[in-house]
């Protein structure tokens, strides 16, 4: 009988060979065990502005301490950082940062939070675990920026040390995430749900892809999935996709389908819906979602691009009618800088 | 006779390339990476993953 181990971390569950590895490439079967190749091994360490990641309702204006190693469990035809997600471990030149030297390095330089980010941290989910746990005891946040294609039960050990994420919804469309990812909705699904279940902060990218996943009719029934199922005032993002990878046939995303896109969401009830990877006159800006503040039209966090010209928020609620702004403003690390 | 035997070599020698060239082509064939991996030894980075199922029929 052939000695297999079957990976338990995503919905793929991978029969690996012997000398063989998962999908994610970075999970391999060695000597009898399945072995996380890329644990203490990132090849991109960066500190980043939060808004880059994106979130536009946690800590806004601070930096955050990026990481990732190589290896993702989807392969997006459209992935703008393909060159790492779908390298091999052996491909890539990797520093050396054991999660005790990780939190080190974030702390000295400044950062109130780390984010496993860039690539898939759900598949160097024991780097992404080990690190979380150190962040913590040390005053950190955790930022988990990621497609969300994991089995609940490694997500449930994980969500303890999260405090926020940002998960990228690619497409409300089975055959979208079939055929353009290879992976599927439901998991993912599931993921926002225990995300807002356990209390993390969560925000959704939705990157419009000309012709493949921007149907207003899809949208709407996504944003109306987010608000029954999430929550009204869950953040979505929808991004600009520029032609990469794969997909080097298609256009840019127009600009006005992205605009589109946002009317159409804050039409269905949504009430922080942002435009990125473009600059625009309202889609980057936080307004007060209450309909009948005095004040509505003027930006309560103004921003351009990833950065944040200015905060009206006192304490997370609006100065002009007092109404509470959902999202985590302030942190115990932010007020001990 | 002397044309059968030229033909019949000709025959041969494309039938050979022709049985050389699919046979490469088969075994050259990029495989699905998840089946295939590099062999290379256990480093002291690498930590036992926490989710997984051993011993099962192939």
């Amino acid at each position: 009988m052939p000695d297999w181990i079957e990976c338990q971390l995503c919905p793929k569950y991978c029969r690996i060979p012997e000398g063989g590895v998962g999908d994610c490439r970075v999970r391999m079967h060695l000597d009898g065990k399945l072995l996380a190749t890329t644990y203490g091994r990132p090849c991109s360490v960066h500190m980043d502005p939060i808004e880059k990641k994106p979130l536009f309702h946690f800590l806004p204006g601070t930096g955050i301490f990026s990481v990732a190693t190589v290896g993702c469990n989807l392969h997006c035809r459209n992935c703008q950082n393909h060159t790492i997600s779908q390298a091999m471990p052996e491909e890539f030149a990797a520093y050396e940062a054991m999660p005790e030297k990780l939190v080190e390095v974030a702390q000295g330089e400044g950062a109130i939070s780390i984010a496993y980010t860039y690539t898939e941290p759900l598949v160097y989910y024991e780097y992404t675990l080990d690190c979380a746990q150190r962040a913590h005891v040390a005053g950190l946040n955790n930022v988990l920026v990621s497609a969300g294609y994991v089995n609940q039960k490694p997500l449930g050990k994980l969500l303890p040390y999260i405090d926020a994420a940002n998960v990228d919804l690619k497409a409300f469309d089975n055959e979208f995430y079939k055929n353009e990812c290879g992976a599927t909705l439901k998991p993912v699904l599931a993921t926002l749900e225990a995300l807002v279940e356990k209390g993390v902060w969560l925000e959704i990218t939705n990157l419009l892809i000309p012709t493949l996943n921007d149907h207003p009719a899809m949208i709407e029934k996504m944003c109306r999935w987010i608000g029954e199922h999430l929550g009204w005032e869950v953040p979505l993002h929808f991004s600009r996709f520029h032609p990469r990878h794969e997909l080097t046939f298609l256009p840019a995303t127009p600009a006005q389908t992205l605009e589109d896109a946002r009317n159409l969401a804050l039409e269905v009830g949504l009430r922080h819906v942002y435009v990125g990877n473009l600059r625009s006159r309202e889609g980057e800006h936080t307004f007060c979602p209450s309909g009948a503040c005095p004040g509505r039209a003027t930006p309560l966090v103004e921003r351009v691009g990833y950065q944040v010209l200015a905060n009206r928020l006192q304490d997370g609620h609006c100065p002009d009618c007092g109404i509470a702004v959902a999202g985590r403003w302030t942190s115990a690390a932010l007020e001990a800088v | 006779m002397k044309l059968l035997r030229k033909w019949s070599r000709r025959k041969f020698l494309t039938t050979a390339g022709g049985a050389f060239l699919v046979a490469g082509t088969i075994a050259l064939w990029p495989r699905r990476r998840s089946a295939r991996g590099p062999a290379i030894p256990v480093k002291p980075w690498h930590r036992e993953s926490l989710y997984e199922e051993h011993d099962l029929a192939g």
